[in-house]
């Protein structure tokens, strides 16, 4: 198991690397240059050349990638072009509000897809089947931004309510508080997402539940339960973890949407206005400490594998 | 040097100053209904800036933001008695100013007893003459809008109440200017200790209010400054600016009675009147005056726009009539031209624009005829690039603006651009055939003269070059007396009508709305809402 987590984390290495050089790439080809937007925004008018050396945006790109590269390798993720703050210490402010969120929305989503899914697949074509299989299809066909919008919209036209936005507490001022202000986005974003977990689980299921050794647990004389989730969910459960792990940039990214909607200071606001303001070293912090999160949770999967099957350890 | 005063904007424009003060001490207060009340928490919903240094920005989200803690030395009347585009200037740092006979010397004495905020580094030390004279220099190095302060050749302390400004030339606008939020008066020592303004630590001032919270991403609250030199002043114990982004969770909020102002205007969409007056119909809703002009603009620096009749055509195309009666249910201007419409000690009526005149009519047959002329019998098509990010009631406008154009065979082919594109682009004129937004807001009517139309300035979207307007531009800042501006500003109001170098598509008014509990608010062309909130007081606290 440990080999095969360290051959796993080898190949982070590479895949990191590219992952640096394509997030340094692609925020140069957006439209639009920061020393003109700044030149406009701060001074315009003025020398741009200026600026631009400055800026450090004089030098060959292969330089200024060399230079990042270097900065990110000793720990340094650049600092704000607007406003001179180390990028770093703005993602560790925003990043528990994010990672909050996403991982609550995935609770959410697991919390209804596999009961629904289990249900579904166990009492396959029954009228709770067909309700079940109804429900995903609503919750993939809704977009969460609409179900979020609808959330606020509705109640304050109709009734003069609306969820406390605006007055976000952090979790060492009110843990409850803190976790309370995330349920209807974690609600929304879950629901959303929980339509693809449960339609796998029941696919899956289905497949195990005809597979020889579910009927001989049974000839056995385990119980339904037993059979259900100590038999038949576990081995169903690896393309379902694989489903979770490749989900995890729509939840990042979900959360951008989320953010906007409900007043929470995560990344997602700080990220959209860095790419509005064209701030380089906060845009290709943002995405490198993103692309990093989405690898290393992509590694957990991996590694989860062996957990659930040991025929992958043995392999191994 | 003749320090009475006796010419242009001398004697009579200050006793115009002291009469406001005496009004903004005395009228308002008196004419309200009801006592104002100390106390309570105003939630409203504001904007996060992208730095705290209104001397580095043109962002109206800084002054906005620094208006709470920072001073100028003047400021313009604020309550609800008072117009949206009011802007008589009232003494705020400074006690009274004296301008000499050739409007090259500004002598102003400081309001005595103001003191910095009780807070490292200035420890609540006296506002001192020093300290205008590093934000007034640092303004000139700095600021974009620096060209708004004239040509400043210096700036004394004989002593430490007293500041002298030498200009190079008479300048009209300078004083009203230095009651612009982007003028206010900062502390030297704060730049001494964090080495710019950029961060939230630096909004250290002696306003109304004092910077007690700043939450990136959440929001600022803002506490009375009990050091306030108007011992009266706030009523307001706290201001909340909120960072809330999302337009439908901002109103939806406010319908709940969860903010008392639904945006940093106070505006609510027109769309939505009517559903606010069924859901909320205690909220005071008001339409006022917006200073925001919505223009046409043309490369008139090339074919086919270089051929007046052309541009004559599209000004005739538009039915401005009909556009304010239908569309905008007859809230909006549709007398429009190079002074807006609100701006009304400056605005020239149609009536008056002489020539010009005919070409804000609606008149297809000829407008169809002048593109005949101008070698264009069967219309055009042109690009139009525009930033649909200003919301959908722009979008309507632009979509309004090409269905009149599509009448005399003009087809606008609407290019969307992304906000970055915009901005640094077509914002500053760099487009290839035309574009249409709003302008920004300027308070004094030169920004909207000088900006639009002096050979090579950046705002010159349309690539002006006209000589005779060159002369009346410049003019117009040099002529101190009221009544000689004036004449020049009617002069350039006819001119530019009959160039028709900007096709002017008619504006709506804006309208707010806010909870019932707010008194004295009155929404405002100006950014200092630090002075637009110092008066305003709760109800229910």
């Amino acid at each position: 198991m440990a080999r095969y987590a360290l051959k796993r984390l080898l190949l982070v290495v590479p895949t990191l690397f590219l992952v640096s050089l394509f997030v340094f790439a692609i925020v140069r080809a957006i439209p639009g240059d920061v020393v003109d937007m700044m030149l406009e925004q701060l001074q315009y008018g003025r020398d741009a050349a200026d600026l631009r050396a400055k800026l450090g945006l004089d030098r060959p790109v292969v330089e200024q990638y060399l230079t990042w590269a270097g900065q990110v390798l000793t720990g340094d993720l650049g600092q704000s072009l607007w406003t001179n703050r180390p990028a770093a210490a703005d993602i560790a402010a925003r990043f528990p509000v994010t990672i909050t969120l996403s991982l609550l929305s995935i609770a959410v989503s697991l919390l209804v897809a596999l009961p629904v899914g289990i249900l579904a697949a166990v009492r396959q074509d029954t009228r709770g089947d067909y309700a079940a299989r109804s429900l995903a299809i609503a919750a993939l066909s809704v977009p969460n931004f609409w179900l979020a919008t609808l959330i606020v919209v509705i109640p304050s036209f109709y009734w003069n309510w609306a969820p406390s936005v605006g007055n976000f507490q952090g979790f060492s001022q009110a843990p409850a508080g803190y976790l309370g202000q995330f349920v209807l986005p974690a609600l929304c974003l879950g629901i959303t997402q929980a339509g693809v977990i449960m339609r796998m689980t029941r696919g899956m299921m289905l497949e195990v539940l005809r597979q020889d050794y579910v009927r001989t647990a049974r000839a056995k004389g385990l119980g339904p339960r037993g059979v259900t989730l100590r038999h038949a969910l576990r081995n169903a459960m690896i393309p379902i973890v694989t489903v979770i792990g490749g989900q995890m940039p729509f939840y990042f990214g979900g959360s951008i949407v989320m953010e906007h909607i409900f007043g929470l200071p995560g990344m997602g606001s700080f990220v959209l206005e860095a790419i509005s303001r064209r701030d380089y070293p906060v845009i290709q912090a943002v995405n490198l400490f993103v692309a990093v999160l989405v690898i290393f949770s992509n590694l957990l999967v991996d590694i989860s594998y062996g957990a659930l099957d040991p025929r992958i350890r043995q392999g191994e | 040097m003749d320090m009475s005063a006796t010419g242009g904007i001398g004697r009579r424009d200050f006793l115009k100053v002291a009469a406001g003060t005496a009004a903004v001490a005395v009228a308002p207060r008196a004419a309200w209904a009801q006592q104002p009340k100390r106390g309570g928490v105003l939630k409203h919903v504001g904007l996060e800036p992208p730095t705290f240094d209104i001397q580095a920005t043109v962002s109206y989200q800084t002054q906005l933001i620094s208006s709470f803690v920072h001073r100028q030395l003047f400021k313009f009347v604020n309550g609800a008695t008072y117009g949206a585009s009011d802007f008589t200037r009232v003494p705020d740092l400074a006690l009274k100013a004296e301008v000499s006979k050739d409007g090259k010397i500004y002598t102003i004495a400081l309001r005595p007893g103001v003191r910095w905020e009780q807070r490292a580094p200035v420890n609540g030390r006296e506002v001192v003459a020093a300290d205008v004279k590093y934000s007034m220099e640092r303004a000139l190095k700095k600021s974009p809008y620096a060209s708004l302060l004239g040509q400043v050749e210096g700036i004394e302390t004989p002593d430490k109440r007293t500041v002298r400004i030498h200009l190079a030339d008479a300048f009209a606008p300078f004083l009203h200017n230095l009651a612009e939020p982007w003028n206010a008066i900062l502390p030297p020592e704060v730049e001494d200790k964090l080495g710019d303004f950029k961060a939230a630590e630096s909004l250290v001032g002696c306003g109304p209010f004092v910077l007690e919270r700043y939450e990136p991403g959440v929001k600022a609250v803002f506490a009375r400054n009990p050091n306030y030199y108007d011992k009266g002043l706030p009523y307001l114990d706290k201001v909340e600016w909120l960072f809330i982004k999302d337009r439908s969770t901002q109103l939806s909020l406010f319908r709940a009675g969860q903010v008392d102002i639904p945006f940093y205007d106070a505006r609510i969409p027109r769309g939505d009147v009517g559903s606010f007056k069924r859901s909320n119909p205690a909220y005071p809703i008001v339409f006022w005056d917006w200073l925001a002009n919505r223009t046409l603009a043309m490369r008139t620096d090339k074919a086919p726009f270089n051929d007046v009749r052309v541009r004559r055509a599209l000004s005739m195309a538009v039915d401005r009539k009909k556009w304010v009666a239908q569309y905008l249910d007859g809230q909006g201007f549709e007398d429009h031209g190079s002074v807006p419409a609100p701006m009304r000690e400056w605005k020239l009526p149609a009536k008056d624009l002489g020539e010009g005149a005919r070409y804000l009519e609606h008149n297809p047959a000829l407008a169809k005829r002048l593109l005949a002329e101008a070698g264009f019998p069967n219309g055009m098509k042109v690009k139009c690039t525009h930033w649909p990010g200003y919301g959908p009631e722009y979008v309507e406008d632009l979509e309004l603006l090409a269905f009149n154009l599509k009448q005399v065979g003009v087809e606008l082919q609407i290019v969307n651009e992304e906000y970055g594109n915009y901005i640094r682009g077509s914002f500053l004129g760099k487009f290839d055939e035309m574009s249409w937004g709003p302008s920004s807001i300027f308070t004094e009517v030169d920004g909207y003269l000088y900006n639009f139309y002096k050979t090579g300035q950046p705002n010159n979207r349309s690539h002006v070059a006209d000589t005779q307007l060159d002369v009346l531009l410049d003019a117009q800042r040099r002529y101190l007396s009221k009544s000689s501006r004036k004449k020049v500003i009617d002069d350039i109001q006819r001119l530019t009508a009959e160039k028709a170098y900007y096709v002017y598509t008619p504006y709506p008014k804006n309208v707010s709305a806010w909870t019932p509990r707010v008194k004295n608010y009155g929404p405002k062309n100006s950014f200092d809402r630090g002075a637009q909130l110092e008066v305003v007081w709760l109800d229910k606290a």
